[in-house]
């Protein structure tokens, strides 16, 4: 398969003297680059004589090609190696005169080849079945869906037939690697791929790695090779430290293909996002589907360990030199291969009857207790000196233990390519990459397998990023990477939210994971108030519970009271949760309350300067009320709290933390984010508190006002107000919302207030 | 579990130990209760685990099959 190369076309275009220089430095290099080479489409006739005197691979590759110049086919036929002749021999545009004597050769693997040459006549099949077996005579049908001869309408219906039934999975992947496939099919094909198969043929329809792709690959590439390389404009320049280049000259689609097929956006990104802790390397053992390799944030979810997306970019590769693996037996993974051990061989295995089996035989039964008798043995766990004699026992090697058993550690070692970065690309590279990134989406695997968006948010999510990147990366079309660049403006990607898919689950991980535990409860308010206002469905009564929680901490027990029951009778979210909470309050296990500065319009008259007691929170909150009053712009605040008032609000929170005022006159977290929240919705929106939402809310909807009157109804009938909640109904049935309003229906007939 | 029998438990893994021979194990293994309470016999024995609630199921177990065994 002959392989292209822009870059090298456009060198060639430019001075045939530079081609030949870089392609003899490329040969040079051997291995995979030579390959490459020898492939490459345009390959200079040159070439082609020092490829035929090179490693046989590199004879092979080239005596395959149908461009085979008749002089150095002359030299190949009668190479000294079977499988320089056999690819000659299988070549399409093989001269009569080599066919000839390749159908008498004496290995019968090339006249095997050379029987089944599309050029070959009756006279060379004749010479052929003269010396070869009769079972070596049968020319195999060659697959409909694979044939490059096959029609693309015929194709197409062949694409119908295959995307309609699952069984299909072998059509289709032929079809994914013939050539002539039209490309209008591609998307049936990637809706209908089942396993990793049919993902790496749709893959493949990219192209392989160009020649010059090795290049950057390859740590001994000459300087000045790299040098003439980025001068034409490869996409590698915009991963390589420190260069003054940002200007590709290839298309985004193929571009952002050669920098994931060389692995170079994977080491650059992957490996410093590792190195700066925003992401785990992991790693599974996977004999089934492979072994898989991919990122993991708590804050946002990068890959699925089981999508085409991970496959592409993660599995498993030797190449990947900048990471070590260490296998070994977890704690769990032990016991459960102790266990298992004892329930299928256990006694009957053993063979001595010393200490030793004594001992397998001990902690094995106790393994197969803790894993099969857990709920009657609730509190049978290992002691330290147990667990040494497990794994004592496992290292002896009396217990078969599986690839799969074992966990993997991974550690990220220097990197042969320290050179291939991102973090020190300049700024005008990082805004390359992104515009390539995100102009690449027109590619539907790169789009659709969410290849670009996984690349983005890695961007996004870098310490080295730039805030105006993120800044950019915020207006993405992908929801996933405006919320990466969201929680990385204040350096919240080093794990502040959790693994939920949907942006306000991942508002609720972030407050139950984050914000609850670090008791930045005014803050978790604010988060949740911006998927109450909002969202619905079992997200809003996740964001519902999750407030519960927090005013429960607060100790507002008969607040948090309203809401669990709230919850629960929605029937629709967490209500185990809730439940459970209530249990807690019934049984009387209660906080003590927690002091919070309250409201009121004696702000307006607080000294904006002066002494104030320190740690006096109430005057602190006086006084930010007043300084926000004086210098924020009151437009921008409100237009960023409808936008996405959690995020603002921890940027602002954290700007305002980091002040040395703040600090010396000991101001909390907490009263700053009260002083923000009540500024915003007290001062500038003035919104009712909870206890008048539901008067104020229905004489907005009289009034006209009907988004007002929904975000408080639906406040005051979170917080228990049955006849807010009656009301939301009415108002969402009647606009034809009944799904949630027969849910608000439920909960105002549930019987409390 | 507060009302383990240490003494029997001691009993049962002295004589798990003295008699750890194939033919004892072919015996065990036509009894997974008492094989366990004798895995459990030894591990509190040997400080490998606490003890903790449900055990005496499978102590018990090994207790009768060890008086059935007996002196044999």
């Amino acid at each position: 398969m002959k392989i292209a190369d822009p870059i090298l076309d456009l060198i060639g275009r430019a001075d045939e003297n530079r081609l030949h220089q870089v392609l003899d430095a490329l040969i040079d290099l051997d291995g995979p680059s030579a390959q490459a080479v020898a492939s490459y489409a345009g390959l200079p006739r040159s070439q082609f004589e020092r490829l035929a005197k090179a490693s046989t691979e590199l004879r092979a590759v080239i005596a395959e090609r149908p461009d085979c110049p008749h002089q150095v086919a002359a030299t190949l036929v009668e190479d000294p190696d079977s499988d320089v002749r056999r690819c000659l021999a299988s070549n399409p545009a093989i001269a009569d005169e080599h066919l000839v004597m390749l159908a008498s050769d004496t290995d019968e693997w090339v006249r095997w080849s050379a029987y089944r040459n599309p050029q070959a006549q009756d006279a060379h099949r004749a010479a052929v079945a003269l010396l070869s077996p009769r079972d070596h005579l049968q020319i195999a049908d060659q697959s409909e869906c694979l044939d490059p001869a096959t029609l693309p309408e015929r194709l197409r219906e062949l694409t119908l037939t295959s995307v309609m039934n699952p069984n299909q999975a072998k059509s289709r992947a032929e079809l994914a690697l013939n050539p002539n496939l039209p490309s209008d099919c591609v998307p049936d094909l990637m809706a209908a791929a089942i396993d990793r198969r049919e993902w790496s043929c749709l893959w493949k329809r990219h192209g392989g790695i160009w020649p010059t792709t090795y290049a950057f690959m390859n740590p001994h590439t000459p300087d000045w090779t790299l040098t003439v390389l980025r001068e034409f404009g490869h996409p590698a320049i915009l991963l390589s430290g420190s260069v003054e280049q940002e200007t590709v000259c290839t298309s985004p689609v193929d571009s952002l293909v050669q920098l994931i097929d060389s692995g170079l956006l994977v080491r650059a990104l992957w490996r410093e996002l590792a190195l700066e802790r925003v992401v785990e390397l992991e790693y599974w053992n996977d004999l089934d589907e492979g072994d898989k390799f991919y990122p993991s944030s708590p804050s946002v979810p990068l890959l699925d360990p089981h999508s085409p997306a991970h496959f592409i970019l993660g599995g498993y590769s030797e190449d990947r030199e900048w990471i070590e693996t260490d296998p070994y037996l977890s704690e769990d993974s032990a016991v459960r291969v102790a266990a298992q051990w004892f329930d299928t061989e256990g006694l009957f295995d053993l063979v001595d009857f010393d200490e030793d089996s004594l001992d397998l035989m001990a902690i094995a039964g106790l393994a197969y207790l803790m894993e099969s008798e857990s709920e009657g043995l609730s509190g049978l766990s290992l002691t330290e000196s147990g667990l040494s004699v497990l794994n004592r026992v496992l290292e002896r090697g009396d217990v078969y233990v599986e690839h799969n058993d074992f966990d993997t550690r991974v550690m990220v070692i220097d990197s042969s390519l320290p050179n291939i970065t991102f973090a020190g690309t300049l700024n005008i590279q990082k805004v390359g990459l992104v515009d390539l990134l995100q102009a690449s989406r027109g590619d539907p695997m790169l789009n659709s397998w969410g290849i670009s968006s996984h690349f983005l948010m890695c961007i996004a999510m870098h310490p080295a990023t730039p805030d105006h990147i993120r800044e950019q990366l915020q207006d993405d079309e992908d929801p996933q990477v405006r919320l990466a660049a969201r929680i990385s403006m204040d350096g919240a990607q080093r794990g502040v939210a959790g693994p939920a898919q949907s942006l306000a689950g991942q508002m609720n991980t972030l407050v139950f994971s984050s914000l609850i535990p670090e008791g930045r409860l005014e803050e978790a308010r604010i988060w949740l108030s911006q998927i109450i206002d909002y969202d619905v469905d079992y997200e809003f009564w996740n964001a519902a519970s999750n407030l519960g929680i927090v005013e429960f901490i607060s100790g507002n027990i008969q607040l948090a009271r309203d809401i669990f029951e709230t919850v629960r009778a929605c029937g629709d979210g967490p209500t185990f949760e809730a439940e459970e909470y209530l249990a807690r309050i019934d049984s009387g296990d209660v906080v003590r309350k927690r002091e919070r500065p309250r409201y009121s319009d004696e702000w307006r008259q607080f000294p904006i300067e002066g002494a104030t007691p320190h740690d006096d929170q109430q005057s602190h909150y006086y006084r930010s009320l007043r300084i926000m009053e004086a210098n924020v712009d009151d437009k921008t605040l409100v237009d960023a709290w409808v936008k996405g008032r959690g995020e603002y609000a921890t940027a602002f929170i954290d700007a305002a933390m980091d002040s040395e005022g703040v600090a010396a006159l000991g101001i909390s977290r907490e009263t700053i984010a009260k002083s923000l929240a009540d500024y915003v919705e007290t001062v500038l929106l003035q919104l009712p508190d909870s206890s008048e939402a539901r008067g104020q809310g229905i004489a907005d909807l009289a009034a006209g006002n009907r988004p007002r009157a929904e975000i408080l109804l639906r406040r005051a009938a979170v917080r228990g107000d049955r006849e807010a909640a009656s009301a939301l109904a009415s108002l969402l049935i009647a606009d034809g919302q009944e799904r949630t309003g027969n849910g608000w229906l439920t909960v105002s007939e549930s019987g409390r207030k | 579990m507060e009302d383990l029998d240490e003494q029997a438990v001691a009993d049962l893994a002295g004589f798990l130990e003295e008699r750890w021979t194939e033919d004892f194990a072919m015996t065990l293994a036509e009894d997974q209760d008492a094989t366990l309470g004798f895995a459990l016999a030894r591990a509190l024995s040997c400080g490998w685990i606490t003890p903790s609630e449900g055990m005496d199921r499978f102590i018990e177990a090994a207790q009768n099959l060890k008086k059935a065994v007996g002196d044999q």
